[in-house]
Order: C-alpha cells, then structure tokens, then sequence
C-alpha cells in the first residue's frame, strides 16, 4: 500500500559560494514524501541533509545560495516561490523543529507565548483562543504541568523540555509535513525516548508526514517507515527501512552500518570502518562519488551511477553499478548480515 | 587479582550553587581502576562522570577524599612532584576543534608535554612526536602544520598524540569519539584500543554512547546524579544490568535490530536538580519499583557477586 504524494522533490541543487568556488551541498536529487509517512534522511556531517530540508522551506536563501530544481508542495513549487509564498507556507503547511531548541527559541518570551505567536501568525483567533490552544498543544507533547510550562522561559526548562515546546510549536498549525532536523541529538538518552515517542504520537495521531534528518541509524531504525541514505550530496540509497537498514545494496550504507559498535550480539575486536573522509570540497569525482572511499571500485564507477531498483525488492532503490554476488561479499564485509 | 593503578576514596567534588549552598558534583566516590584495564564510564549529562575524570587527574581540586595512584596520594602532591606525576596521567578532550591551539603547529602541540612534564630535551620530542604522529596514523610531515588544516576526526588523533607523548600510565579520554561521525567513528576506536594494547595503557573511557563504551571497556561504571550505582564486568552488565536505572538507560538506547519495533522501558520525569537531590536513594523519583524503604533509607553501593557491586535496596540480578 502506498499513500499520496505530499512533497515531490525533483533535480534538486543547492550550491553555496565559499572562497574555493561552488559548493555543491545537494548534487541532483530526486525525492518524494507520502502521507503520513516517517522519512529518514540519513548521513554524516556535510552530506547535505540539512541543506535539503532548509531549501525545502527557503531557509538558507540568500546571495551566496544557488538552488534549482523544484520542490513541490500542494501543486506549487516552493523552488520558485516568492519569499512572501513561502511565509504563508512555513510554519502553516510545513513546520520546522530544529536541533539546538534553546537557540531556535526566543529567549525573552514565554514559552506559551511562543506557540500561541505561532497559531496568531497563521490564523483569525482572538489572543485567549491561541493561548488556550497553546496550553492544550504543551500538554499534547507529553509536558505534565502545561500551565506551569507556558508560562516559563525557555532557559528555565530542561533541553527535553524545550524541544517538546518546538515541537508544540511546529504542530500549533497542524501541518502537513514537518521537518524534524535532528530533533533529538542533543538530548539524553532516557530523554531522547520520551521525545521520540511523542512524535510517533502525534505524527500518528494528526496523520502528519514527517521528514526526519538524523545521522543516527539507531533514531531511524526506532521510528522510520523509509529511509534515504544521502553521501556528498546525492541520494545513495531509498527503501524502506526494514529493507535499508537489514538488506542494505549500497556499500556505503553497508559500511555506515558497519561502523556502529551495537549494544548487544557479539563484541569485535576491530569495528568495520569506512576508509578515508568524506568529501568536503568543491571537487566532485564525475561518477560515483562514494568511489574514492570504496573498497569495491570499478572501472565501471567512472560513470555517475542513477538511483533505481537494482537488486533490491520493489521501491529499494540504489546508486551503485555493483553486480548481485560482489554486494554479498560486501554487506559481509560491512559487519551486518 | 590485578592490583588497582587508581583508588579513589570518599572523593568529593563541590560547586557554589544559585543560591548561595553547595552542589554536590561527586558524593564522596569509591573508585577503582585496575592496572592495564579500560573502565567505561557512563551517565547522562550533568552525573559527573567528566568531574570525576577530572578530579582523578586534579584539574578539579576535590573538596576532599584521597586519590591514590600507584601508592600515593595525587591529592597531596604540590610542585614539582605534581607536575612529574602529571606526565603519568594524561587526557584526550572531546572537543577536536577547541582542545588544541590554532596558532601553533602540531609538532609543538604534541611535544609540550614531553618537554614540560618529562624534561625532554628539543631533539629528543622531535623524534618521538614523528613517530607518535606516524603511530597515530598521520605521518610525521603533519607535524609542520596547523590545527586548522585537518579534520575532527585527524584532530581528535592529534588529541590522542599528545596525550601519548608523556608516556603515561592512565589516561582519561572523556568522550573522545563523541563529536565525529560514525565511520569516522570507528577508525579512531580502533586506534585507540590498539594503543591501550600495545602500551599496556589505564584507561578511563567517558561516554553517553553504551555502544562505543561497550565496545572498548573491560568493566562499566554507571553514574547517577554524582554517585556511581552500579560497576560491572562489560559482559555482566550489558547481559544484565543489575540497577533499574541501568535498566532503563540500556533500554532507551535505540537499536538496529530487524523484525517488530520493540517495547522500550520509556523513564519518566528528568534528572532532580543536584543542589535539591532527594531523601533516601537518589534514584528512586524515576525508579518503577521503588518502596518505602527507598525514601527513608540511601542504599549504599555493595558486592552483589564477585566483581559486581550496585547501589540499590533491590537489585534486579540475584545476590550471591
């Protein structure tokens, strides 16, 4: 069963001028997100993630910022929209809750008033009605005492505190996507699962479709339907998470994998490791990019490889020339079975 | 029996609070580090396990308690003992990109240590930095250049580098691998469990992470709101962890696992605010089975079975 569409990203770029030259953050990417779907975008530092997300909603516009390529969102492309489009987008039919919560916060306003800024910004609702809804929302996101919350300032609450306010904040409006940009990695473990088990809640409860940027497969693994595995730009690998995670085609995911040491299963003396780092620079190889990482390189990764079903079941999509046998001795290599 | 290289005893480390009292950073910690093992030290932010890493090494001055390393007593030393004992114990920073100085190159980064603490002579720390520089997988010609010019991943083995110089017995490495990427991750892991190998190396290894930890540590030392509740042999504890608070944080660590997402023991409420701690255990506001016993009464921290110690009324492993 696949749901609709909400967001389809086609050829997406965004290049950002730094003193080298034209940093390519995204490389051509193809994306769809369905209804009420958990998309992970996974990847390391760099891997131009965030840079997707945030052209998404036209956050890191600017003159040093070239992006084309479309992004569409109820039939309109948020691409080409205007900046005053976009203002009625955000934070209506899209919603960002960001990582660091205490600097997307603002400091000298209450917490309550934050969220009922956000429901006014958006709607024809006299000042008690958005304060109510904002109280209701705190207590939505698992705060015990929403009254007392609403009423504090952000430095006053905990950092699990202040992303439940965000993500108050990112559903005052109910949207239809919301972007979650690592909405977790600054918190505590026992913290991060309450924060996560609020937003499987809600997402299911509102039936919103959620794009979620994390670098933690362990996050993914916990709350994804699907994942997009990003390197250097570009999508490697898309399937779902079942099969991503537990059939990955892609050696890079492989490696990725590979790398984190579990809590449980048995101890290896030595981890997998990827060699090399990742790419950083202007230059980009031609083909593959993953390439001059890769243990399995080939003549054949000269050429940049498209992201299609390969060997992987229906929707498992994948960026590499590699035959069947050769991504068997590789997912091996890789430490996952 | 291995003999222990560090015995921390009744160590206790304060902070001025808000309000004019006292915070209670480390409550009077019993510690053992046993010679030539890796212990891993986890908790959540704000449970000391960083104070105490640093106190171990007097970067904090605790407000008492005795240290001992290797028959004498760290806390007691003044000068130029302490500055010689200093180069038996080292540190290797989490940060990559604040713990080193940008102005200078990294031959001189990595042989201060030699020259301040061991007394080397210029010549001398050269050679060791280029093969300390070579050991640690950078090459010795990166000793001509700046912090600036690597990665966080080449930096934290700079960090590791001149850690190493003074040729310490122990070393606390305090989130070392936290701030870099997995694959990256994985590389300076490996480096550092070679070295704590082939150098017969101490290590106190500081992590949130129970993966990284599990997978460099001999024994497992769990923090709560500055008191240690639970140490254990690595094997012991991640098959069977013997506090409730070890329980849930295991529990809450997400896992790669295939197959039905899986019920996690979700903890309720957040740390108590240490200037205001609770009667009785520390841990029994979040604890699902705690009794009266509980508030009245602070478990101290005991032998459940060999090697094996808890501090908890109802310990969840059968006492021996």
């Amino acid at each position: 069963m696949t749901s609709a569409p909400v967001l389809e990203v086609r050829d997406l770029r965004v290049q950002f001028d730094v003193p080298a030259g034209r940093l390519p953050a995204v490389d051509g990417v193809d994306l769809t997100l369905r209804q009420g779907e958990v998309l992970a975008l996974v990847g390391e530092s760099g891997s131009g993630k965030s840079a997707l997300s945030m052209s998404l909603v036209g956050l890191n516009r600017g003159p040093r910022t070239h992006i084309t390529g479309e992004a569409v969102f109820k039939g309109r492309d948020l691409v080409a929209a205007s900046e005053r489009e976009l203002r009625g987008v955000r934070g209506k039919d899209i919603a960002v809750v960001f990582q660091d919560a205490l600097a997307a916060l603002n400091p000298l306003h209450r917490a309550g008033a934050q969220v009922s800024e956000m429901i006014r910004a958006h709607r024809e609702v006299t000042r008690g009605q958005a304060t109510s809804r904002a109280v209701e929302l705190l207590g939505e996101v698992g705060i015990a005492g929403p009254d007392r919350t609403a009423r504090a300032y952000p430095h006053q609450l905990s950092g699990g505190m202040r992303q439940r306010v965000m993500i108050a904040m990112g559903l005052a409006n109910d949207p239809a996507v919301l972007i979650a940009d690592e909405p977790t990695t600054a918190l505590d473990v026992t913290i991060q699962a309450q924060v996560l088990a609020v937003l499987k809640r809600v997402q299911r409860d509102h039936g919103t479709s959620v794009l979620l940027i994390t670098h933690d497969l362990g996050v993914v693994a916990e709350v994804a339907d699907r994942v997009a595995v990003m390197y250097a730009g570009r999508i490697v690998e898309q399937g779902l998470r079942e099969e991503v995670l537990f059939h990955p085609q892609h050696p890079y995911t492989m490696g990725l994998l590979g790398s984190v040491p579990p809590i449980d299963g048995p101890v290896v003396r030595r981890l997998p490791t990827i060699a090399g780092s990742p790419l950083t620079g202007v230059d980009r190889p031609s083909g593959c990019a993953f390439a001059p990482r890769c243990p399995f390189v080939h003549d054949a990764c000269a050429e940049r490889p498209v992201l299609r079903q390969r060997h992987g079941d229906a929707g498992h999509l994948d960026a590499c020339v590699l035959p069947s046998p050769a991504r068997v001795t590789a997912r091996s290599q890789g430490g996952l079975a | 029996m291995t003999a222990a290289l560090i015995q921390a005893r009744e160590l206790r480390v304060e902070y001025p609070g808000r309000s004019g009292g006292r915070v209670r950073a480390l409550r009077d910690v019993d510690l053992d580090i046993l010679q030539g093992e890796t212990l891993g030290l986890v908790g959540e932010s704000g449970c000391g396990k960083s104070t105490l890493g640093r106190a171990l090494l007097r970067v904090i001055e605790p407000a008492s308690g005795r240290i001992e390393f290797d028959g004498t007593d760290l806390t007691r030393l003044r000068g130029r003992q302490l500055r010689r004992t200093r180069a038996e114990l080292q540190m290797v920073f989490q940060d990559p990109f604040g713990s080193l100085n940008p102005r200078r190159r990294i031959a001189d980064i990595v042989a201060e240590p030699l020259l301040r603490a061991r007394g080397a002579t210029r010549a001398e720390a050269t050679k060791t930095v280029a093969e300390l520089l070579d050991l640690v997988g950078l090459g010795a010609e990166a000793g001509g250049r700046r912090p600036h010019e690597f990665s966080g991943g080449q930096r934290q083995r700079i960090g590791i580098a001149r850690a190493l110089a003074s040729s310490p017995q122990f070393v606390v490495a305090d989130e070392a691998v936290s701030a870099l990427d997995v694959s990256i991750q994985a590389q300076v892991l490996n480096l550092l469990s070679d070295l704590v190998r082939d150098r017969g190396l101490t290590m106190l290894f500081i992590s949130h992470d129970l993966g990284v930890v599990r997978h460099i540590a001999d024994r497992i030392a769990v923090m709560y709101l500055g008191q240690i509740i639970e140490i254990a042999s690595r094997d012991a504890f991640f098959a069977a962890p013997a506090h409730p608070y070890s329980r849930a944080l295991l529990s809450s660590v997400p896992v790669l696992r295939p197959g039905e997402k899986r019920e996690q023991e979700v903890l309720e409420g957040e740390l108590p605010d240490p200037a205001n701690p609770p009667e009785g255990c520390l841990f029994r506001t979040r604890c699902p089975i705690a009794t009266e016993q509980c508030r009245t009464t602070a478990p101290e921290l005991r032998e459940i079975a060999p090697g094996r110690s808890v501090r908890c009324h109802l310990p969840l492993v059968p006492t021996e």
